[in-house]
């Protein structure tokens, strides 16, 4: 699959796009023109200028800073929900894999129950226990996502317990912690890897909405998701505070999902 | 021969119904851990809950003791959860405790502009995606600006696209209603936001199966019989596409109403997503509880109907070779 391989503009494009995401991340305040907290009534709902690159919201906040500093919470809860998530469906899925039968049958039903809700409504009805935030949209959308990874883990481990090196690191009386973390766990990670970047894509989506709908990071600290639920509101005079959020949600979930697609063209070799 | 085909026939069938069991029950059996982790979930709920039933009235022993019975809660967990079975067999969900209400009829008040709009994006992606796949299908250039369509379509968060086709078509043009759900010109935009990144998804694969199925010595024949390429494709084709899309029947349901809930906010529209929310923010767990399982049920039907589907469409899958 030549798509896989991707020309080199489009290289150019992603590179630039996690660039720009790594220092926005990083190091917020080197970035933003103003503080994105910074209030001025009389400067409020201006169009973009040469002072407000992207013009400032219904507050008189600079939309450009707001953006910067709120990318670490954007992207950083995404990742945490995803990191969250693998780690508990990596762990799950191998120890159904590595476990009997009965073991694996109790896991995997467990993994069917949560998966049967839909993610988004799973992530609301634990903030419905623990109140909004955005410790709990991490923990609930990592909770809700788990699994995603399992599943995957768990039918890998089987097929790589079952090989030959594993069968033969047995005979050398490995214990199985260590033949799990030693010659199971090694060769289950590159789907893990390829899954992970895909759902971190999803997650900055899934953190945006929760947020949009006030279920995410609270106000005023400025976040995608929210800056898009204040542009709602002054839509008809103002389209640069929905227009600009949304521009790098998109730009950001393109880019990891092309990544995830050119990381899984590699993992699976030429052929597939 | 028919005798001697019988047999063989007989047992055939017979593996068919026990696959077709074995699928029912794996989903029953699905459900039934998913209701009593429901139910556990609104019993494990924080706070009071007599506390929260008695609202603003006295806090009195005898009226503690009165709400706990009108509630059931004065039971032992076991004789609850019997009840809560029992109940959810006949098509109980259980009471809201800030609603006062069943959560089967607050469901039921909220539920038509919710299946309207799910109805209306599921329709419209799966045109798209059919025209998108039909148009494209194995002609290179066509198809690779299709997959960057599909791509953009795919990571646009469906609330953004929401907001900006309600700035270009309601606001700037005033093509469209700001909110509500009024009519089907209010449905229009909503639609599309919701249906697009489905159909991103949907025209994706449905290429991929119209790709391999025009690949086919069977392909060659038909076009050798002189059939023109358009009917090939929607007359023989297309039955080889519909076979991913039937399989995705569970991600489509689940995507229609998580996208649903966030897509109604952004248009302001009663439904289902106004009731989650409000009934987030109120803290009030049976009613969440509820809503969350009645789809997770509705998803485990959309999936095992998939399954059952597509076996009936492809009779290949119905014996599946042991891996």
């Amino acid at each position: 699959m030549t798509a896989h391989r991707g020309s080199r503009p489009a290289t150019l494009v992603m590179t630039a796009v996690l660039v720009a995401a790594a220092a926005a991340v990083a190091a917020p305040d080197l970035l933003a023109p103003h503080d994105p907290l910074g209030a001025d009534p009389l400067d409020a709902l201006s169009s973009p200028s040469f002072d407000h690159p992207l013009g400032t919201d219904q507050l008189g906040r600079d939309v450009l800073s707001r953006l910067v500093h709120g990318a670490r919470r954007s992207i950083g809860l995404a990742v945490l929900a995803t990191g969250l998530a693998v780690t508990v469906g990596t762990f799950v899925g191998l120890v159904a894999g590595m476990s009997p039968r009965v073991v694996d049958e109790a896991v995997s039903r467990l993994l069917d129950v949560v998966a049967s809700f839909p993610t988004l409504l799973l992530a609301l009805t634990l903030i419905a226990f623990v109140g909004p935030g955005s410790g709990s949209v991490v923990v609930a959308l990592g909770s809700a996502t788990v699994p995603h990874y399992a599943r995957v883990v768990r039918a890998r481990t089987q097929v790589v317990r079952r090989s030959e090196h594993v069968a033969q690191a047995r005979t050398l009386g490995l214990s199985s912690t260590v033949l799990v973390r030693r010659h199971v766990l090694p060769q289950v990670l590159a789907p893990v890897v390829v899954l992970a970047t895909l759902g971190v894509g999803g997650a900055v989506l899934a953190i945006a909405g929760l947020s949009f709908v006030g279920m995410g990071v609270p106000p005023p600290a400025p976040e995608w998701g929210s800056m898009l639920a204040e542009g709602r509101n002054t839509l008809a005079h103002a389209w640069w505070i929905s227009v600009f959020p949304g521009i790098a949600l998109v730009a950001l979930v393109i880019t990891v999902s092309a990544l995830g697609q050119r990381l899984q063209g590699t993992s699976n070799g030429p052929g597939s | 021969m028919t005798h001697l085909l019988a047999p063989a026939a007989r047992g055939r069938r017979s593996r068919v119904a026990g696959r077709v069991a074995a699928r029912l029950g794996s989903a029953l059996l699905v459900v039934w851990l998913a209701s009593t982790l429901a139910f556990f979930a609104v019993h494990a709920a924080p706070g009071d809950i007599v506390r929260v039933l008695i609202g603003t009235g006295p806090d009195t022993p005898e009226v503690r003791a009165a709400v706990s019975a009108r509630w059931g809660l004065d039971q032992s967990l076991g004789q609850q959860y019997i009840e809560f079975l029992r109940r959810l067999l006949s098509g109980d969900l259980g009471e809201s405790f800030v609603l006062r209400r069943p959560v089967t009829d607050v469901i039921g008040d909220e539920i038509l502009p919710t299946v309207q709009l799910a109805g209306a994006a599921s329709a419209l992606a799966l045109l798209a995606a059919t025209a998108i796949s039909v148009a494209t299908a194995g002609r290179r250039l066509r198809r690779r600006v299709a997959g960057s369509v599909e791509l953009t379509l795919v990571s646009v968060p469906d609330f953004w696209l929401g907001l900006m086709l309600l700035f270009l078509f309601s606001f700037t043009l005033p093509w469209f209603p700001v909110a509500g759900a009024s009519g089907a010109s209010s449905l229009v935009l909503p639609a599309i936001a919701l249906g697009a990144p489905i159909a991103g998804v949907l025209s994706q694969l449905m290429r991929q199966g119209l790709e391999e199925a025009l690949d086919q010595p069977f392909a060659t024949t038909v076009r050798a019989r002189g059939v023109s390429d358009l009917r090939l494709r929607l007359g023989h084709g297309l039955r080889h596409a519909a076979l991913p899309v039937v399989n995705l029947g569970g991600w489509i349901f689940a995507s229609l109403l998580g996208g649903a809930v966030i897509v109604e906010q952004v248009f302001g529209r009663p439904g289902l997503g106004r009731l989650i929310l409000s009934a987030v923010q109120g803290r009030d767990v049976p009613l969440v509880v509820g809503i969350a399982l009645m789809s997770s049920i509705a998803y485990v039907a959309c999936n095992t109907l998939a399954d059952l589907v597509s076996w009936w469409i492809d009779p290949r899958l119905r014996n599946p070779v042991p891996a």
